[in-house]
Parts: C-alpha cells; structure tokens; sequence
C-alpha cells in the first residue's frame, strides 16, 4: 500500500473521528440538560428531544465523507487506486474541514441547544426559536461538508483525467 | 470539574424557576386578609401545609426542600456545600449559648446544614469536639472555652464568625464560584461594618474590635475600626472596589444595611440566571430562594402581628425571578 492511500484514508478517518467525536460529546451534553427538563416535566421530551438530536449531524456528515472517499479512491470496492503521496495528501486536506469543523461546531452547536433546552424549560411556547439559535450553527457544518465533498470530486477528477 | 456536567443541574433549576413566588404572587401575599389567607396562597403555591401554625415551619421545610433539590441534582453537592456551610456554624454558636443559658435548643437550630445538628450538640454538651468536622473542630474548642473561661458571649460570638467567613471563603474559591465568592465577599464586609459598629456602642476597646472584624471582605479592617472610633463616619472607608454603594447605607440603620446588601445578593445572582453550565446558576438559585423565603417570613411575621400593607411593602426584599 502506498503512502499516497495511507493519507486519504487517514484524512477520512479523521472526518469520521472529529465529526463523531464532537457529535458524541454534543449529543451527550444536551441530553444531560434534556434529562433534567424531563425530570421535571416529562410532557416536554418532545422539545427537548429535537434540540439534543441537532449536534448529532456532524456525526453523520463526517461519516459520508468518509464513505465518499473509500469509494473514490477504491477501497471501498476491493480495489484500492494508485495514488502519488502528493495526491493523498490532496485528500487528506479535502478531509480537513469537515474533521475541524465538524468537532468544533457540534459542541458549540450543543452549547446553543443547552441554552435551548433551559428556554424550554421555562418558556415552551418559544421552542421554535430554541431550535433555530441552535440550527444556525449547522450552518457552518453543512459548509465544510460542501467544501470537503467539492474539493474530493475535483482531486478524483484531476487524477483521472 | 467541568462546568458543562451541571448541565441537567441547572436545566431542573430552570424548571423549578417557574414554581417561584413572582411579584405578583408577593403582592397577593401582602394584601391576604389575615395570616391564615397568606399561608392559604402559599400552600396553593406548593408550600409545605404549615405545623400547628408556625410560619417558620413552612419556610424552614422551603428551604431545606431547596437544598435538597440542588444537592440532588448537581454532580457534586460537597461543592455546593458553601451555600449552607455557614448554618453549622450559626448552629455552634446557638449551642454554646443555649448550653450556659438554659434556654430550648431546637428553637435555635438552623437548617440545612452540613454537619448533623445533633453531633454539634453532643460535642458542646461533652465540651469534646474531635468529632466534629475539621472546619468546625478548632473554633468550636476556641469559642467554648471563651465562653467557660472568660465568659464573653460577644468573643464566643466573634470566634466563630471570623471562622466562618474565612471557611466560606475558602469553600468558595473550591466550588468554583465568582458569585458565591462575591456573596461572601459582601456579607462579609456586611459583617465587619456591624461588628465595628457595634463594638463601639457596647464600650469595646480598638484592640478588641480590631481582633473581631474578619477582614475576609475587601474593606481594610484597620481603616474601618480607625473611622468608627473616631466617630468620622464609615463611608470613607468602606469605599472599596465593587462596593461603592455600601458606603451610603455603612453609617445608617442596621435594618437598610441588611436589606440593601440581600437586595445586592439578589442583584448578582440576577446575573447569572441565563448561565447554562457551571456552579454559579445553581448558586443563584438557591441564594434566589434564600430571598423569597425570607420574604416570606417577613410577611407572614408582620400578618401575625398585625402590622399595614404598606408597611410590609417597604420591608420586603428583591426578588429574584
């Protein structure tokens, strides 16, 4: 195996790893703050419910990346590409916004969704808005998605063309 | 400990926000016809049913419900412990007291606490206080035997507050916490204002009030004793940073000192109501009952002793929701 797949793969694993990881800690946080809402007032699950599932997106982006990359660079069917450790490294950076950005916006994420739960707690009528302070932080995931997701199509491009 | 993990912590306390007396619900209070129609409001409110019309019954099982709710839910009550720490030793100081001068103990007692009101009475009743916790062992062989040997109620006195406001402090610095580090900071301060104040008035020498002020608040305790022996008025000195205010009510009557610094109390936790993680928001919240429940008192106090609506309206304190 060539140095040049042993990069891609570590800058899906690292998309995967990052996004995961905050997401873990994000979803894991709300639910604390959800759980405490609930003890007190288990009709509002619900409300509290979608702001912990929020932070749990980044999760699921980096893992499509991840996805995305076995399957252009081959690993994913059995038969890995040749690649020049200059065009690993091309994908391992393609990986680095979602494995940055994915973390570090699925706890802030989680913090507005905390802030979010106590509106709940003390104000439901306003979820809506709970909701959308911490929805404005996928924002920025969505965009590092989009940024990792153009960026590979167009190394795989250049490679094969 | 990671101020994210009081998260449900402060989430419950959200909850329970709304169960709180709002201004309103005081003013209802205010304007009952009697003291039974006040307890009536309380109760409807979810207040304990009131024993055999004690209205001291009800706000001590608010309170104790208070603190157990708290300690229930944060992830470590032994830091939070600094909220109430300073009830054990009021409750050392009642029962020195009551020791020498015969008078019912139970009355005196102050809940919550840390410390098992009852090994604070065996150890004062045996005058052997190994067994009490190490913030309270030291005083309590201090204050007893200024109390058997020199019998000076006020050094008892005096002993134990120092030692209290130091221990409060130092508590505060391990929970973590700029609010409870700002509460007594204050009360302290409060405290040091009183006791020069009242060293003066009861014929004491400088020394002693020199000796008895804590010096745990940031007023300068030389400066303060220096003003109030020298009849100069204690607004100079106790113009400190942060307390600037204090320095208007330092001189007046003891009654708006004390409201002034519960109703700054109630100010600072004020701050922190939207706080999502950390101590401080549970802080907060029970320095928030600590006002309403002493709210309470007064106005059940006054409805029992027949005092005016508007006289009522006056005394009471800020509250907190």
């Amino acid at each position: 195996m060539s140095f040049g797949i042993m990069f891609a793969i570590l800058g899906g694993v690292l998309a995967a790893a990052g996004g995961g990881a905050g997401s873990a800690i994000g979803v894991g946080r709300v639910g604390r703050a959800a759980a405490g809402v609930v003890t007190e007032d288990p009709s509002k699950f619900g409300k509290v419910l979608i702001l912990q599932i929020l932070p749990g997106t980044q999760g699921l982006y980096g893992f499509l990346i991840a996805f995305l990359l076995l399957t252009q660079i081959g690993v994913m069917g059995g038969s890995p590409i040749q690649l020049t450790a200059a065009q690993g490294l091309m994908y391992f950076a393609a990986c680095l916004p979602m494995a940055i950005c994915g973390f570090v916006s699925a706890l802030h994420q989680a913090n507005a969704a905390v802030s979010g739960v106590s509106i709940v707690a003390k104000r439901p009528e306003e979820s809506g808005k709970a909701i959308i302070f911490a929805a404005m932080v996928e924002t920025y995931a969505v965009l590092a998605l989009l940024i990792s997701i153009l960026a590979m199509f167009n190394i795989t491009a250049n490679i094969n063309a | 400990m990671r101020e994210t993990e009081y998260a449900y912590a402060i989430a419950r306390i959200r909850a329970n926000e709304l169960k709180m007396l709002g201004a309103q619900d005081l003013e209802r209070l205010i304007s009952a016809e009697s003291y039974d129609a006040a307890v009536r409001i309380l109760t409807d409110k979810g207040w304990a049913q009131p024993d055999a019309n004690s209205a001291y019954d009800i706000c001590e099982a608010e309170l104790e419900s208070a603190w157990q709710f708290i300690s229930e839910s944060v992830p470590d009550r032994s830091l939070l412990e600094a909220v109430i720490i300073g009830n054990d030793f009021a409750n050392l100081k009642a029962a020195i007291k009551a020791k020498f001068s015969n008078h019912p103990l139970e009355s005196y007692m102050t809940v919550p606490c840390v410390c098992p009101v009852e090994k604070i009475i065996k150890a004062v009743d045996e005058g052997e206080f190994a067994d009490l916790p190490d913030y309270l062992k030291d005083c309590a062989y201090e204050a007893y035997h200024a109390y058997t040997e020199k019998q000076s109620g006020q050094l008892t006195e005096i002993i134990i507050d120092k030692a209290c406001a130091a221990y409060k402090l130092s508590c505060a610095d391990k929970a973590q916490s700029s609010l409870l580090k700002e509460i007594h900071t204050l009360t302290a301060a409060v405290s040091d204002i009183k006791t020069a104040r009242r060293c003066v008035s009861t014929g004491k020498t400088k020394q002693f009030a020199l000796d008895a002020v804590s010096g745990s608040g940031k007023l300068d305790s030389s400066a303060l004793v220096n003003a109030a022996y020298d009849n100069k008025g204690l607004a100079e000195a106790v113009k400190a940073p942060g307390l600037e205010e204090l320095a208007e009510y330092a001189d007046g009557d003891f009654t708006l000192l004390e409201m002034y610094c519960d109703n700054l109390i109630t100010k600072k936790a004020k701050e922190y109501k939207h706080e999502v993680f950390g101590p401080d928001a549970a802080v907060a919240y029970y320095y928030g009952k600590l006002a309403e429940i002493k709210n309470v008192r007064i106005i059940l106090s006054a409805k029992a002793s027949g005092v005016p609506d508007s006289v009522i309206s006056q005394r009471v304190r800020e509250l907190y929701v």
